[in-house]
């Protein structure tokens, strides 16, 4: 039973993959760029998620599959023309398909009123169809099947199997098991396997024979036979008494031709299709591999270290092997990286589902355009994207776009428009939602935030300052909390999640033209460019990317505060400092010049502080591992790496130092600077 | 190795083995399934604002690690630990935790009637610790109970 648990979950990921595959080719129909390959293309991945579903038994996704199927073969042949309607129509069933394979891998009744009217709109298009070419074209057999039982019969179904057959999951015993619910199979097997010599073994040698004696209608059998057309040569013998069956003149089965020659064309097929191959690999064997190759990189630092010393020592140059396997390490770890990383159009490719599920609910209007999907981000962060994008979108939806009246009334096309864009900046990501909506509700939000007591009534706020409130954690501006963008949660769980993953969240806004919110994130989570740091004898590693500048103490203009908090003066004004010994708590070893320097960084929450720091390091590039894997979390430290000595070093969560700091003092600072009260300190 | 939900209903005729080793002058063990290896004692990089007897973090090859002081966990002073201590890495659930201890004493055969159970007039530390009692020819051995010693660490975790 497991073997069979394994086969479906091979399905459900290819399902994934292939109604992807289907949307990007139904979106290309759609924007008129689609040629008669697209509509094919479109086609197989219909037709193999049907092929799977009948396997299993998935009885509603093959049943609403097949309708799919046969208005896409419609288009294939040109009895239905492409228009935009057609098109909606399609992409909706991409939908309904995608709820019927959750439906299927849940074990759950798909009970969502799309699916009904969605079949209606597909019957609808088949009858319209129907005028011009014959109504009697391709038929639901559910339909067409008659209720008078035929005699037995024998049918000869002989399979041999293409390159494709067993690693697309098929499996001649399921294909047995299931002939057997027609009437008793006999099955032959002839063939030879080839001398292992002879070359890879792609396709198998052997040829299946079933003999059934049925009683089934041979729409069923073309049916059955049907779902293995793709992966094998499969011919169906049927001597059934009923006429022919005119359908069958649109695709004529491949009725006995000789291996060789019906393999030439498939052949062809399939090698145009081995180009876009991929291999699916379990995520934990990346991940050992990633693990493995920091190792190597934290052991050849190591052993370049003791070299140097050995050099120095001897006085003596050891050829340059070292650097040599400096470079080939850090190759051989940048191409596992890529191993993980993936284009964003994964979690890119289900927003246009959730945009038109919205239009619907929402009676708006939109249109999605999404830009470079190309852009490739390591898997984990692409997984922990999905949600808050979604959030984003959603509350770009519901409160972004004005329905189509007022837009029209604004003078603005009825049609709101979405821009969803990702692309590389330096070693991040940037993500960038746009819409053309009503942009932030300034005054809404304002008297919102004060209601709820999050602002004071006499707090002169800007503009931006207003705008950013929407991240205020509890702020819903939604009077009513629809189930479209108000589940209880606010953009404040949208700027978590996106920090929790390393990156920042802004908002920019324009009333009455629309919102931008711009995400930036690194590329990965498991390597780091930090700047190394130390406080006594331990070394400390910032994130590269939130450091500003670094000051000696001695330099700066320092004043402590009547609670003992203590500013550092800078151009444009006073930021807080922070010590990193006492936020974390560690006894003063005596270091010679302890705190000597100032690292200023730029915190999400709490703006630019300073962090007092014995020694300033260097940069490098760190491995990320997890504290909480064998522990837990850490207040202040959001992670940890091994330095090259094989020591662990630990990564500062600068933003939770400060709250920690704020904590230990036993008042919030003030952060204006009352001068009379001021004593000089450096 | 036998199992041992059996080993408790066929009584005296099953036995585990147990690692003991010393805190002190005082022996402890722990179920040999339950340890990983054991390594000898190198500084661990310590932990914020955490209880004295978490001694900080180690490398496991390429895993972090947290060490605990067990010494210092039943209300000891914490160890001045040397190259002569050891840490004996045990799993707890599906972590991996470090035991730092004075010496790794034997390796013992206990038949599961010879577990004593704990007295439960002992103070509130040792006795969610503590999962049994042995006495041996060199004294008693207190079996851990590793979730009970280090279970705040793991409920607590976020």
């Amino acid at each position: 039973m497991s073997d069979d648990d394994d086969f479906k979950a091979l399905f459900f990921a290819e399902c994934a993959e292939l109604l992807t595959d289907l949307q990007d080719h139904l979106g290309t129909l759609s924007d008129g760029d689609g040629d008669a390959e697209t509509v094919n293309a479109a086609f197989r991945a219909v037709h193999s998620v049907k092929g799977g579903a009948a396997a299993f038994g998935f009885n509603d996704l093959t049943g609403f599959a097949h309708e799919f199927e046969t208005v896409m073969d419609r288009c294939r042949s040109g009895a239905l023309s492409i228009t935009p309607d057609l098109c909606l129509t399609l992409m909706r069933s991409g939908d309904v398909m995608e709820l019927l394979v959750e439906s299927a891998r849940d074990g759950t009744k798909p009970t969502d009123p799309l699916i009904e009217r969605v079949l209606s709109e597909l019957s609808d298009w088949l009858e319209e169809g129907g005028s011009t070419a014959r109504k009697a074209a391709a038929p639901a057999p559910d339909m067409e099947e008659p209720a008078i039982p035929t005699d037995d019969r024998e049918v000869t179904i002989t399979i041999a199997p293409l390159e494709d057959f067993f690693s697309s999951g098929q499996d001649i015993r399921r294909i047995v098991k299931a002939a057997r619910d027609f009437g008793p199979t006999d099955v032959t097997c002839k063939g030879t396997v080839p001398p292992p010599d002879d070359g890879p073994l792609t396709a198998c040698g052997l040829v299946w024979t079933l003999t059934i004696t049925t009683n089934a209608p041979p729409s069923k059998l073309e049916e059955f036979v049907s779902f293995y057309e793709l992966t094998a040569d499969v011919t169906l013998d049927d001597e059934a008494p009923a006429p022919p069956d005119p359908v069958e003149e649109l695709e004529p089965p491949a009725l006995h031709e000789p291996e060789q020659e019906a393999a030439a064309p498939k052949a062809a097929e399939a090698s145009s299709r081995a180009v876009q191959k991929s291999l699916r690999v379990e995520l934990s064997r990346i991940d050992r591999l990633v693990n493995l190759v920091g190792e190597i990189v934290i052991t050849q630092a190591a052993l370049a270290q003791e070299i140097a010393d050995i050099e120095a020592r001897l006085d003596m140059e050891i050829p340059h092997s070292m650097e040599e396997m400096a470079r080939q390490t850090r190759d051989l770890q940048e191409s596992v990286m890529a191993i993980r990383a993936q284009p964003i159009k994964s979690v890119f490719s289900r927003m246009p589902r959730i945009v038109r599920d919205l239009a619907d609910k929402l009676g708006k209007d939109v249109r999605l355009s999404l830009s470079g999907e190309g852009t490739e981000v390591d898997t984990t962060v692409i997984e922990e994207l999905a949600e808050p994008l979604t959030h984003m979108l959603r509350n770009s939806m519901d409160h972004g776009i004005e329905p189509p009246d007022i837009r029209t009334a604004a003078g603005k096309p009825a049609e709101g428009t979405i821009e969803l864009s990702a692309e590389h900046r330096g070693e991040r990501v940037l993500i960038r939602l746009s819409d053309d909506g009503r942009g932030v509700d300034r005054e809404r939000v304002l008297a919102k935030a004060i209601e709820k007591g999050l602002v004071s009534p006499d707090d002169q706020l800007q503009p931006e300052e207003i705008d950013q409130l929407i991240f205020h954690p509890g702020f819903s501006t939604a009077a009513v909390l629809s189930d479209v963008s108000g589940r209880g949660v606010g953009m404040d769980v949208v700027k978590k999640k996106i920090q929790s993953l390393g990156g920042r969240c802004t908002l920019q806004s324009t009333p009455g033209e629309g919102t931008v919110f711009l995400i930036t994130l690194p590329l990965t989570l498991a390597v780091l460019d930090g700047m190394t740091i130390r406080v006594n004898d331990d070394r400390y590693i910032l994130p590269l990317s939130t450091v500003v500048e670094a000051l000696r103490v001695r330099d700066c203009k320092i004043e402590t505060l009547p609670d003992g908090g203590q500013i550092l003066a800078r151009r444009e004004g006073y930021i807080r400092l922070i010590s990193v010994r006492n936020a974390l708590d560690i006894p003063n070893t005596g270091t010679d010049q302890p705190e000597d320097m100032a690292i200023v960084i730029d915190t999400e929450t709490e703006g630019h502080v300073a962090l007092l720091v014995d020694e300033l390091i260097g940069q490098r590039q760190v491995v990320l591992k997890s504290i909480e894997a064998n522990f837990k979390q850490i207040d202040g430290v959001s992670g940890a790496t091994i330095l090259g000595d094989g020591r662990v070093a630990l990564i500062l969560d600068v933003s939770a130092l400060a709250g920690l700091n704020r904590q230990r003092s036993a008042q919030r600072p003030v952060l204006t600077p009352v001068s009379q009260e001021l004593e000089h300190v450096a | 190795m036998k199992d041992h939900s059996s080993a408790a209903a066929e009584g005296e005729a099953m036995t585990s083995q147990y690692i003991s080793f010393l805190v002190g002058d005082r022996f402890y063990g722990v179920d040999i399934m339950r340890v990983r290896e054991i390594k000898q004692w190198t500084p661990t990089t310590g932990l914020p604002n955490q209880p004295p007897y978490t001694r900080g973090v180690l490398n496991l090859r390429g895993t972090i690690v947290p060490v605990h002081d067990l010494r210092a966990r039943f209300g000891g002073p914490v160890t001045e630990a040397t190259d002569t201590h050891v840490i004996v890495i045990v799993r707890i659930g599906e972590q991996i935790v470090g035991v730092l201890v004075d010496a790794v004493s034997d390796i013992l055969t206990v038949a599961s009637g010879d577990i004593l159970p704990v007295p439960s007039s002992m103070s509130d530390v040792d006795s969610k610790s503590l999962s049994g009692l042995v006495n041996t020819e060199t004294g008693m051995v207190a079996l851990l109970d590793l979730e009970g010693l280090f279970r705040t660490d793991i409920s607590t975790a976020a």
